[in-house]
């Protein structure tokens, strides 16, 4: 194939053409080619053809085979997994993310985890689609109920060395989700480093169960890796803020209790004591309750501020014993005056109330301290102990 | 600048108008070193004594030149840069075998032969000198925008398809004046002026860019009508030009 075109210019290297179809070539010159500007040229198309098609062919081919080994990635989960959100409620899970923050994998981490995994198709999904899903889910199969307000830690770990994920991001696209579900809950966004999840995952953990996990263990707790894997990051998380001082807690009693004052209601999800925030503020925050941290009060999983205020608490506790009823009684009148409204929404479930107290009685007759982790119905009970 | 335009300059640069003068010389440095180079058979920069010999002898056509004698511009001046070239590696043992081979060693009179013959050697190389005069008239404007002929190539579409989209937005933005204006005040393609207002794929403008302004400029220098002929504007579809 040939080509007409006229001379534009002479480089060291080259001849410049404008050729007839308005294109301009560089033509490579040998030492003593030099043509005059507008000096009509022909040039062998051939050569700059081959060179074109081969590099078509190679880049073609280079595409080919990139799709080839690029789907596989999807399949693969650690291959290239950039950031692993992990997610509590009560079911426990990870979330594998690829660099453009679509999900490439889900790892439940406990039984709950596992039943709404297998409810979901996350494959390919982004971020904010997979989080939605499974808030979704774990409202459908009540994990998170419409009563009452849950707790949602989360955890954001880079795997690579990638720029960090904003907190604030995947707090709000938990927020979304929620509202879009029409529930309320707390929400807590914490980065982590790999280490950390690596130590976790050891022991069968996701970052946020694990730190508390720690922290319950730094205090003393005997609580086995089974009951932190299975019960909900909110009873977990209240557990650290008890007083930790009698170590011969048995962490069983612990998760009952706290299931008791937790569920006032009887409803079988996890929520802090107060729903109401107007009281929430008007209430002291010295009180005995060492459950009336208030949920909002826990910034970030900082276990420090919990442990002091818990420690004041536990003193308190211990100073009534030996006082006066008086000072229980005041208190317990506050708490009933908070309990009030709860007490209302609890009317429903009465039944699965009593059961559960029935529990309860056994337990807080051996335990002073459970005092403070009383709704209306056990105090009285802790009344007649006393 | 069409060639009445030069004429009219020459005859200024004559009468004393230096500004045009140096004008003249600018805009025909392209032409000049590659005469050079041509004559000395070998690729020459302006560092080189040969180009200065060049640049002496183009301006004395300047001053020597008369329109009425039949002749044009550039083979004038072709004419008069060889004669001093050929001076000079005579005096320059060195050129000894560089001689072009219609020169004989013993001639250092221009005869009137010898002209002809010169003449005649560089139109029948350059079948058109109007079109020499439109390059460098192109090689100017295109300074201007910081392009350069031997980038172009890099900027060329190979694609059948994306040549026609470009004659078409070259040919759509050519009829917008205000963004003519904007391009040629700025030295410029302003592309997000241009995007807002056509469809066209930014990706496409970004990738050839200065293919597309050197097509812009030609299609608005209307009066450089052999360039335009290889362009194919004013025509319908392209391998039209012929000049």
């Amino acid at each position: 194939m040939h080509k007409q075109g006229v001379v534009v210019k002479i480089t060291e290297q080259n001849i410049v053409i404008l050729c007839n179809d308005g294109t301009f070539q560089n033509i490579k010159r040998s030492r003593d080619q030099i043509p005059l500007l507008g000096e009509r040229m022909v040039i062998e198309e051939s050569k700059s053809v081959s060179l074109y098609t081969y590099l078509r062919a190679a880049a073609i081919a280079c595409v080919l085979l990139l799709i080839f080994f690029s789907y596989g990635r999807f399949l693969r989960s650690d291959a290239a997994v950039a950031y692993v959100v992990a997610i509590d409620i009560n079911p426990s899970i990870e979330l594998q993310l690829n660099d453009e923050l679509y999900t490439i994998g889900l790892v439940p981490l406990n039984e709950d985890g596992e039943k709404i995994i297998d409810a979901v198709q996350y494959k390919g999904k982004s971020l904010d689609e997979t989080i939605e899903l499974i808030v979704s889910q774990s409202v459908l199969q009540g994990f998170l109920d419409h009563k009452g307000k849950g707790l949602i830690t989360s955890s954001i770990v880079p795997v690579r060395d990638e720029k960090a994920l904003d907190d604030s991001r995947v707090n709000s696209i938990i927020q979304n989700a929620l509202v879009t579900n029409k529930l309320e809950a707390e929400v807590q966004v914490a980065t982590d480093e790999k280490e950390t999840m690596d130590k976790a995952h050891e022991l069968g953990l996701t970052v946020n169960k694990y730190k508390i996990y720690k922290s319950l263990m730094d205090k003393g707790f005997s609580i086995s890796l089974e009951e932190v894997k299975e019960n909900s990051i909110e009873k977990l998380v209240n557990l650290v803020g008890k007083p930790s001082d009698d170590n011969s807690h048995d962490s069983k009693e612990l998760l009952n209790n706290n299931k008791d004052m937790m569920e006032k209601t009887g409803e079988y999800t996890d929520r802090p004591p107060y729903t109401n925030k107007a009281e929430e503020a008007e209430r002291p925050v010295q009180t005995d309750n060492s459950h009336g941290l208030e949920m909002d009060e826990i910034e970030e999983i900082d276990e420090t501020d919990e442990e002091s205020t818990a420690k004041e608490d536990a003193e308190d506790i211990e100073d009534e014993d030996i006082d006066s009823e008086d000072k229980e009684d005041v208190d317990k009148e506050d708490m009933k005056d908070t309990f009030k409204d709860l007490e209302e929404d609890a009317n429903e479930k009465e039944t699965i109330d009593e059961k559960e107290d029935d529990d309860d009685e056994e337990d807080e007759e051996d335990n002073e301290e459970d005092d403070d982790d009383n709704d209306d119905d056990s105090s009285e009970d802790v009344e007649e102990n006393d | 600048m069409e060639y009445v335009q030069l004429l009219d300059d020459i005859e200024k640069a004559k009468s004393g108008n230096e500004l045009i003068r140096q004008e003249i010389i600018n805009s025909h440095k392209p032409f000049i070193i590659n005469v050079v180079s041509h004559i000395s058979k070998r690729y020459i920069s302006w560092s080189d004594e040969e180009a200065s010999i060049g640049l002496i002898a183009f301006n004395k056509a300047i001053d020597a030149y008369n329109a009425d004698k039949g002749r044009e511009f550039l083979s004038f001046s072709y004419l008069l840069i060889k004669r001093d070239l050929v001076s000079y590696f005579r005096s320059n043992s060195k050129y000894s075998n560089h001689l072009s081979m219609d020169m004989t060693n013993e001639e250092m009179q221009t005869t009137a032969y010898e002209i002809e013959t010169s003449i005649q050697d560089y139109q029948k190389a350059v079948y058109n000198e109007e079109l020499v005069g439109e390059i460098l008239e192109l090689n100017t404007a295109l300074e201007e925008y910081g392009i350069k002929f031997e980038e172009l190539e890099r900027f060329c579409p190979k694609h059948k398809d994306t040549r026609a989209m470009i004659d078409s937005l070259v040919s759509v933005f050519t009829k917008d004046t205000e963004l003519v204006h904007e391009m040629t005040r700025k030295k410029r393609f302003p592309s997000t002026a241009f995007l807002r207002r056509y469809g066209y794929p930014h990706k496409t403008i970004e990738r050839f860019h200065k293919y597309i302004i050197t097509l812009i400029i030609i299609s608005l220098h209307t009066e450089w009508v052999h360039l335009s002929a290889y362009i194919g504007i004013g025509n319908d579809g392209r391998e039209r030009a012929h000049a």
